[in-house]
Protein backbone atom coordinates (compact mmCIF):
# COMPACT_ATOMS: atom_id res chain seq x y z
CA UNK A 1 0.00 0.00 0.00
CA UNK A 2 1.02 3.42 -0.49
CA UNK A 3 2.71 5.13 2.16
CA UNK A 4 1.04 8.23 1.54
CA UNK A 5 -2.74 6.49 1.76
CA UNK A 6 -1.64 4.88 4.46
CA UNK A 7 -2.01 8.04 6.13
CA UNK A 8 -5.24 8.99 4.66
CA UNK A 9 -7.39 8.34 7.16
CA UNK A 10 -11.01 8.65 5.59
CA UNK A 11 -12.92 9.88 3.48
CA UNK A 12 -16.24 10.79 4.63
CA UNK A 13 -19.32 12.43 3.20
CA UNK A 14 -19.49 15.26 5.58
CA UNK A 15 -18.84 18.82 5.69
CA UNK A 16 -15.81 20.18 4.27
CA UNK A 17 -13.62 23.19 5.77
CA UNK A 18 -14.04 26.36 3.71
CA UNK A 19 -10.55 27.20 2.00
CA UNK A 20 -9.97 30.52 -0.08
CA UNK A 21 -8.33 28.26 -2.41
CA UNK A 22 -9.85 25.94 -4.56
CA UNK A 23 -8.10 22.58 -6.59
CA UNK A 24 -5.91 24.58 -9.06
CA UNK A 25 -9.32 26.71 -9.71
CA UNK A 26 -12.11 26.81 -11.97
CA UNK A 27 -11.41 25.20 -15.33
CA UNK A 28 -8.95 22.31 -13.57
CA UNK A 29 -5.27 22.00 -13.96
CA UNK A 30 -3.63 20.07 -16.40
CA UNK A 31 -3.00 16.28 -16.99
CA UNK A 32 -4.91 13.36 -18.72
CA UNK A 33 -8.62 14.44 -19.89
CA UNK A 34 -11.52 11.99 -20.82
CA UNK A 35 -14.82 13.61 -21.86
CA UNK A 36 -18.22 11.70 -21.67
CA UNK A 37 -21.74 12.68 -21.50
CA UNK A 38 -22.57 14.35 -17.86
CA UNK A 39 -25.29 12.07 -16.77
CA UNK A 40 -27.71 14.79 -15.75
CA UNK A 41 -28.14 15.59 -19.26
CA UNK A 42 -26.01 13.17 -21.58
CA UNK A 43 -28.95 12.80 -23.46
CA UNK A 44 -28.73 11.42 -26.69
CA UNK A 45 -29.58 14.36 -29.09
CA UNK A 46 -30.11 12.90 -33.14
CA UNK A 47 -31.14 14.93 -36.07
CA UNK A 48 -29.48 18.60 -35.09
CA UNK A 49 -26.07 18.79 -35.94
CA UNK A 50 -23.90 21.36 -35.83
CA UNK A 51 -20.13 22.63 -35.09
CA UNK A 52 -18.90 25.22 -32.17
CA UNK A 53 -16.31 26.48 -29.87
CA UNK A 54 -16.44 26.03 -26.50
CA UNK A 55 -14.59 28.75 -24.52
CA UNK A 56 -14.30 28.73 -20.47
CA UNK A 57 -12.91 31.65 -18.93
CA UNK A 58 -12.19 31.28 -15.24
CA UNK A 59 -11.46 33.74 -12.29
CA UNK A 60 -10.46 32.84 -9.17
CA UNK A 61 -9.23 35.20 -6.19
CA UNK A 62 -6.75 34.03 -3.87
CA UNK A 63 -6.58 34.62 -0.13
CA UNK A 64 -3.76 37.33 -0.48
CA UNK A 65 -6.15 39.44 -2.99
CA UNK A 66 -4.27 37.63 -6.32
CA UNK A 67 -6.46 37.08 -8.84
CA UNK A 68 -5.66 33.67 -11.65
CA UNK A 69 -7.63 34.55 -14.97
CA UNK A 70 -7.94 31.70 -17.60
CA UNK A 71 -9.43 30.70 -20.65
CA UNK A 72 -9.73 27.24 -22.33
CA UNK A 73 -11.09 26.29 -25.79
CA UNK A 74 -12.37 23.33 -27.13
CA UNK A 75 -14.04 22.54 -30.95
CA UNK A 76 -16.69 20.45 -30.65
CA UNK A 77 -18.66 18.57 -33.46
CA UNK A 78 -22.02 16.52 -33.70
CA UNK A 79 -23.50 15.25 -36.66
CA UNK A 80 -26.80 14.28 -37.12
CA UNK A 81 -26.52 10.65 -35.56
CA UNK A 82 -25.87 12.12 -32.38
CA UNK A 83 -22.13 11.44 -32.77
CA UNK A 84 -19.72 13.63 -30.55
CA UNK A 85 -16.33 14.51 -31.33
CA UNK A 86 -14.28 16.89 -29.09
CA UNK A 87 -10.77 18.61 -30.09
CA UNK A 88 -8.60 20.47 -26.95
CA UNK A 89 -5.04 21.62 -27.48
CA UNK A 90 -3.19 20.57 -24.13
CA UNK A 91 -0.63 22.97 -23.49
CA UNK A 92 2.36 21.47 -20.61
CA UNK A 93 3.56 23.32 -18.00
CA UNK A 94 6.74 25.51 -19.29
CA UNK A 95 8.95 23.15 -17.40
CA UNK A 96 7.94 20.04 -18.84
CA UNK A 97 9.77 20.91 -21.73
CA UNK A 98 7.02 19.10 -23.72
CA UNK A 99 5.06 20.83 -26.91
CA UNK A 100 1.67 21.26 -27.44
CA UNK A 101 -0.86 18.63 -28.16
CA UNK A 102 -4.32 17.70 -28.88
CA UNK A 103 -6.21 15.21 -27.45
CA UNK A 104 -9.73 15.02 -29.95
CA UNK A 105 -12.59 12.10 -28.04
CA UNK A 106 -14.67 10.58 -30.46
CA UNK A 107 -18.52 9.31 -28.61
CA UNK A 108 -19.52 7.17 -30.84
CA UNK A 109 -23.10 6.37 -30.35
CA UNK A 110 -23.85 4.44 -32.64
CA UNK A 111 -21.22 1.65 -32.51
CA UNK A 112 -21.21 2.05 -29.03
CA UNK A 113 -17.32 3.10 -28.51
CA UNK A 114 -15.94 6.04 -26.98
CA UNK A 115 -12.12 6.94 -28.81
CA UNK A 116 -9.82 9.45 -27.40
CA UNK A 117 -6.98 10.29 -29.85
CA UNK A 118 -3.88 11.36 -28.57
CA UNK A 119 -1.83 13.47 -31.35
CA UNK A 120 1.58 13.21 -29.29
CA UNK A 121 1.21 9.28 -29.10
CA UNK A 122 -0.69 8.37 -32.06
CA UNK A 123 -2.30 6.19 -29.70
CA UNK A 124 -6.20 5.70 -29.84
CA UNK A 125 -8.01 4.61 -26.72
CA UNK A 126 -10.96 2.55 -27.14
CA UNK A 127 -13.71 1.85 -24.77
CA UNK A 128 -17.50 1.27 -24.10
CA UNK A 129 -19.87 4.11 -24.34
CA UNK A 130 -23.29 3.44 -22.65
CA UNK A 131 -25.84 5.05 -25.51
CA UNK A 132 -28.18 7.77 -22.65
CA UNK A 133 -31.43 8.53 -23.24
CA UNK A 134 -33.36 10.31 -25.53
CA UNK A 135 -34.32 13.75 -24.02
CA UNK A 136 -37.68 14.35 -23.32
CA UNK A 137 -39.52 16.68 -26.15
CA UNK A 138 -39.73 19.52 -24.01
CA UNK A 139 -35.75 19.74 -23.64
CA UNK A 140 -35.78 19.07 -20.03
CA UNK A 141 -33.29 17.03 -18.00
CA UNK A 142 -34.14 13.34 -17.79
CA UNK A 143 -35.57 12.40 -14.63
CA UNK A 144 -35.07 10.17 -12.47
CA UNK A 145 -32.10 8.38 -10.16
CA UNK A 146 -29.63 11.08 -12.67
CA UNK A 147 -32.45 13.50 -13.29
CA UNK A 148 -30.06 16.51 -13.84
CA UNK A 149 -30.14 17.16 -10.27
CA UNK A 150 -34.12 17.63 -9.70
CA UNK A 151 -34.23 15.60 -6.66
CA UNK A 152 -30.74 17.06 -4.70
CA UNK A 153 -32.20 20.24 -5.12
CA UNK A 154 -35.23 19.04 -3.61
CA UNK A 155 -33.33 17.78 -0.72
CA UNK A 156 -31.38 21.01 0.05
CA UNK A 157 -33.12 23.84 1.55
CA UNK A 158 -32.40 27.77 0.52
CA UNK A 159 -32.21 26.79 -3.29
CA UNK A 160 -33.93 28.78 -5.10
CA UNK A 161 -34.52 27.55 -8.83
CA UNK A 162 -36.05 30.31 -11.45
CA UNK A 163 -36.93 29.61 -15.36
CA UNK A 164 -36.15 32.64 -17.54
CA UNK A 165 -38.01 33.74 -20.58
CA UNK A 166 -36.25 32.50 -23.73
CA UNK A 167 -33.91 35.00 -25.63
CA UNK A 168 -31.25 34.92 -28.25
CA UNK A 169 -27.81 33.21 -26.67
CA UNK A 170 -24.90 33.16 -28.96
CA UNK A 171 -26.50 33.11 -31.79
CA UNK A 172 -29.42 30.53 -31.25
CA UNK A 173 -32.69 30.77 -28.76
CA UNK A 174 -31.83 29.28 -25.83
CA UNK A 175 -34.13 28.94 -22.51
CA UNK A 176 -32.34 29.88 -18.71
CA UNK A 177 -32.59 28.51 -15.49
CA UNK A 178 -31.35 30.33 -12.11
CA UNK A 179 -30.02 28.09 -10.22
CA UNK A 180 -29.30 30.23 -6.69
CA UNK A 181 -28.25 28.60 -3.35
CA UNK A 182 -27.43 29.56 0.34
CA UNK A 183 -25.04 27.06 2.05
CA UNK A 184 -25.64 27.87 5.76
CA UNK A 185 -23.52 28.37 7.72
CA UNK A 186 -21.52 25.99 9.78
CA UNK A 187 -22.86 23.38 6.90
CA UNK A 188 -19.26 22.47 5.40
CA UNK A 189 -17.34 24.24 8.54
CA UNK A 190 -17.96 27.59 6.72
CA UNK A 191 -18.37 30.62 9.50
CA UNK A 192 -20.76 32.71 7.09
CA UNK A 193 -22.95 31.31 4.47
CA UNK A 194 -22.18 31.34 1.15
CA UNK A 195 -23.62 32.30 -1.68
CA UNK A 196 -23.73 30.09 -5.13
CA UNK A 197 -25.12 30.77 -8.02
CA UNK A 198 -24.98 29.15 -11.60
CA UNK A 199 -27.40 30.35 -14.78
CA UNK A 200 -27.37 27.68 -17.67
CA UNK A 201 -28.65 28.83 -21.34
CA UNK A 202 -29.61 25.69 -23.57
CA UNK A 203 -30.35 26.04 -27.18
CA UNK A 204 -33.98 24.73 -27.76
CA UNK A 205 -32.61 23.17 -31.33
CA UNK A 206 -29.52 21.97 -30.42
CA UNK A 207 -30.35 20.43 -26.58
CA UNK A 208 -27.01 21.98 -25.09
CA UNK A 209 -25.60 24.60 -23.11
CA UNK A 210 -24.63 27.66 -25.19
CA UNK A 211 -24.16 29.96 -21.99
CA UNK A 212 -23.43 28.85 -18.36
CA UNK A 213 -22.20 31.62 -15.83
CA UNK A 214 -21.25 29.82 -12.73
CA UNK A 215 -20.06 31.82 -9.27
CA UNK A 216 -19.05 29.91 -6.04
CA UNK A 217 -16.76 31.67 -3.65
CA UNK A 218 -14.92 28.01 -3.21
CA UNK A 219 -13.98 27.67 -6.24
CA UNK A 220 -14.70 31.12 -8.61
CA UNK A 221 -15.86 32.14 -11.05
CA UNK A 222 -16.59 30.94 -14.60
CA UNK A 223 -18.05 31.42 -17.62
CA UNK A 224 -18.43 28.87 -20.68
CA UNK A 225 -19.38 30.19 -24.09
CA UNK A 226 -20.81 28.08 -26.87
CA UNK A 227 -19.36 29.98 -29.77
CA UNK A 228 -19.36 30.03 -33.60
CA UNK A 229 -22.16 27.90 -33.85
CA UNK A 230 -22.91 26.40 -37.06
CA UNK A 231 -25.93 24.13 -37.61
CA UNK A 232 -24.55 21.93 -40.21
CA UNK A 233 -23.28 18.66 -40.92
CA UNK A 234 -19.75 17.95 -40.08
CA UNK A 235 -17.63 15.65 -41.52
CA UNK A 236 -18.20 11.57 -41.40
CA UNK A 237 -14.50 11.28 -41.37
CA UNK A 238 -14.15 13.17 -37.87
CA UNK A 239 -16.06 10.34 -36.14
CA UNK A 240 -13.90 7.73 -36.66
CA UNK A 241 -10.08 6.89 -35.85
CA UNK A 242 -7.97 8.37 -38.50
CA UNK A 243 -5.08 6.24 -40.18
CA UNK A 244 -1.69 6.28 -38.24
CA UNK A 245 -3.73 5.53 -34.91
CA UNK A 246 -2.59 2.38 -33.14
CA UNK A 247 -5.90 1.46 -31.51
CA UNK A 248 -5.22 0.43 -27.42
CA UNK A 249 -8.33 -0.56 -25.25
CA UNK A 250 -9.60 1.29 -22.27
CA UNK A 251 -6.79 3.85 -21.40
CA UNK A 252 -7.22 7.83 -19.29
CA UNK A 253 -10.51 9.11 -18.51
CA UNK A 254 -13.88 7.76 -19.22
CA UNK A 255 -13.46 3.72 -19.62
CA UNK A 256 -10.26 3.55 -18.55
CA UNK A 257 -8.45 1.86 -15.19
CA UNK A 258 -10.62 2.66 -12.26
CA UNK A 259 -8.33 4.03 -9.19
CA UNK A 260 -9.62 2.94 -5.83
CA UNK A 261 -11.61 5.11 -3.87
CA UNK A 262 -10.34 5.41 0.09
CA UNK A 263 -12.98 5.41 2.35
CA UNK A 264 -16.01 3.92 2.97
CA UNK A 265 -18.76 4.61 0.58
CA UNK A 266 -21.91 6.81 1.74
CA UNK A 267 -25.07 5.50 2.95
CA UNK A 268 -27.93 4.43 -0.09
CA UNK A 269 -30.62 7.27 0.42
CA UNK A 270 -33.87 6.63 1.15
CA UNK A 271 -36.68 5.73 -1.27
CA UNK A 272 -38.65 7.81 -2.02
CA UNK B 1 -11.80 -25.70 42.45
CA UNK B 2 -13.25 -23.23 45.17
CA UNK B 3 -10.39 -21.39 45.02
CA UNK B 4 -10.37 -21.07 41.31
CA UNK B 5 -14.09 -19.83 40.79
CA UNK B 6 -13.53 -17.37 43.81
CA UNK B 7 -10.49 -15.87 41.57
CA UNK B 8 -12.23 -15.99 38.34
CA UNK B 9 -15.90 -15.41 38.78
CA UNK B 10 -17.48 -12.59 36.39
CA UNK B 11 -17.49 -9.43 38.71
CA UNK B 12 -20.72 -7.53 37.45
CA UNK B 13 -20.28 -3.89 36.78
CA UNK B 14 -21.06 -1.04 39.21
CA UNK B 15 -24.28 0.55 38.35
CA UNK B 16 -22.73 3.98 37.95
CA UNK B 17 -20.89 2.04 34.96
CA UNK B 18 -24.26 1.36 33.26
CA UNK B 19 -25.31 4.72 34.10
CA UNK B 20 -22.44 6.24 32.80
CA UNK B 21 -22.56 4.00 29.38
CA UNK B 22 -26.49 5.01 28.58
CA UNK B 23 -25.85 8.67 28.90
CA UNK B 24 -22.49 8.59 26.80
CA UNK B 25 -25.20 6.38 24.45
CA UNK B 26 -27.65 9.14 24.28
CA UNK B 27 -25.56 11.90 24.07
CA UNK B 28 -23.68 10.46 20.99
CA UNK B 29 -27.26 9.72 19.54
CA UNK B 30 -28.08 13.10 19.86
CA UNK B 31 -25.03 15.03 18.95
CA UNK B 32 -23.82 13.28 16.27
CA UNK B 33 -26.23 11.70 13.97
CA UNK B 34 -28.53 14.58 13.43
CA UNK B 35 -25.54 16.24 12.00
CA UNK B 36 -23.70 13.54 10.21
CA UNK B 37 -27.12 12.13 8.63
CA UNK B 38 -28.50 14.37 6.09
CA UNK B 39 -24.85 15.61 4.41
CA UNK B 40 -24.27 12.50 3.54
CA UNK B 41 -27.54 11.81 2.26
CA UNK B 42 -27.15 14.52 -0.43
CA UNK B 43 -23.98 13.63 -1.50
CA UNK B 44 -24.95 10.33 -2.57
CA UNK B 45 -27.76 11.49 -4.47
CA UNK B 46 -25.23 14.21 -6.41
CA UNK B 47 -22.93 11.15 -6.94
CA UNK B 48 -25.55 9.30 -8.88
CA UNK B 49 -26.67 12.65 -10.95
CA UNK B 50 -23.03 13.82 -11.99
CA UNK B 51 -22.23 10.84 -13.87
CA UNK B 52 -23.25 7.83 -15.41
CA UNK B 53 -23.05 4.93 -12.66
CA UNK B 54 -20.34 2.99 -14.65
CA UNK B 55 -17.92 5.41 -14.40
CA UNK B 56 -18.88 7.09 -11.33
CA UNK B 57 -17.23 4.16 -9.39
CA UNK B 58 -14.95 5.83 -6.12
CA UNK B 59 -16.06 9.38 -7.07
CA UNK B 60 -17.95 11.49 -4.31
CA UNK B 61 -19.52 14.27 -5.15
CA UNK B 62 -18.63 18.03 -3.90
CA UNK B 63 -21.05 19.34 -1.78
CA UNK B 64 -23.87 22.10 -2.42
CA UNK B 65 -23.09 22.07 -6.51
CA UNK B 66 -26.34 22.86 -8.68
CA UNK B 67 -27.48 20.30 -10.94
CA UNK B 68 -25.54 19.72 -14.19
CA UNK B 69 -28.07 21.30 -17.20
CA UNK B 70 -29.42 19.61 -20.32
CA UNK B 71 -26.67 18.14 -22.75
CA UNK B 72 -24.33 19.13 -20.28
CA UNK B 73 -20.92 17.37 -20.41
CA UNK B 74 -18.56 16.39 -18.36
CA UNK B 75 -14.80 15.52 -18.22
CA UNK B 76 -12.21 14.27 -16.06
CA UNK B 77 -9.07 15.66 -14.98
CA UNK B 78 -6.39 13.28 -13.50
CA UNK B 79 -4.31 15.83 -11.10
CA UNK B 80 -2.30 15.90 -8.30
CA UNK B 81 -4.39 17.41 -5.22
CA UNK B 82 -3.44 18.07 -1.44
CA UNK B 83 -5.30 17.17 1.09
CA UNK B 84 -5.93 20.97 1.81
CA UNK B 85 -8.05 20.60 -1.76
CA UNK B 86 -9.25 17.77 -1.56
CA UNK B 87 -10.75 19.16 1.97
CA UNK B 88 -12.15 22.11 0.09
CA UNK B 89 -13.75 19.69 -2.19
CA UNK B 90 -15.76 18.06 0.66
CA UNK B 91 -13.23 15.19 1.23
CA UNK B 92 -12.01 15.03 4.89
CA UNK B 93 -8.19 13.75 4.52
CA UNK B 94 -5.74 13.04 7.74
CA UNK B 95 -5.05 17.32 8.54
CA UNK B 96 -1.31 16.29 9.49
CA UNK B 97 -0.92 15.11 5.49
CA UNK B 98 1.32 17.22 3.41
CA UNK B 99 1.99 15.20 0.41
CA UNK B 100 -0.03 15.49 -2.70
CA UNK B 101 -2.13 12.87 -3.72
CA UNK B 102 -3.02 11.44 -7.41
CA UNK B 103 -6.61 12.38 -8.08
CA UNK B 104 -9.32 12.47 -10.64
CA UNK B 105 -12.01 15.57 -10.81
CA UNK B 106 -14.76 14.95 -12.04
CA UNK B 107 -15.31 18.93 -13.93
CA UNK B 108 -18.74 20.49 -15.68
CA UNK B 109 -18.67 22.21 -18.63
CA UNK B 110 -17.84 25.42 -17.18
CA UNK B 111 -15.06 23.73 -15.71
CA UNK B 112 -16.34 23.97 -11.96
CA UNK B 113 -15.73 20.39 -10.26
CA UNK B 114 -18.32 18.28 -9.73
CA UNK B 115 -16.66 15.19 -8.27
CA UNK B 116 -13.47 13.68 -6.91
CA UNK B 117 -11.95 10.82 -6.37
CA UNK B 118 -8.64 9.96 -4.95
CA UNK B 119 -6.54 7.71 -6.78
CA UNK B 120 -4.17 4.80 -6.01
CA UNK B 121 -1.69 4.37 -7.80
CA UNK B 122 -0.91 0.74 -6.24
CA UNK B 123 -3.65 -0.40 -8.33
CA UNK B 124 -2.65 -0.42 -11.76
CA UNK B 125 0.63 -2.01 -10.72
CA UNK B 126 -1.27 -4.72 -9.01
CA UNK B 127 0.27 -3.97 -5.55
CA UNK B 128 -1.77 -2.53 -3.07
Amino acid sequence: MNKAYAALLFVLLSASPLLAQGPGGPGGPGGRMGRGPGGGGGALVTGAPYSAVEVVQSQETLADGNVITRKHQTNVYRDSSGRVRTEETITPDASTGKSPYTIVTILDYVAGKRYELNSSTMTAFESTLHTPRTPPADGAAPQGRRGGGAQSAQLRPNVVRTQLSAQNVNGVLAAGTQHSETIPAGAIGNTRPIQTSRTTWVSNDLKVPVQIKSSDPRFGTTQMDLTNIVQAEPSASMFVVPAGYTVKTGGPGFGGPRPQMRGPRPPAPPQQ
Amino acid sequence: MARFEARYRARSAPKWFWAFAAVTAMTITVVAIPHKTPTALVVQVEVDQVTDPEDSEGFIAVPYVPPLATGEMVHVVHTQLNPAELASLGVNVDPSLTAQMPADLLLGEDGMPRAVRVADTTSDSGGS
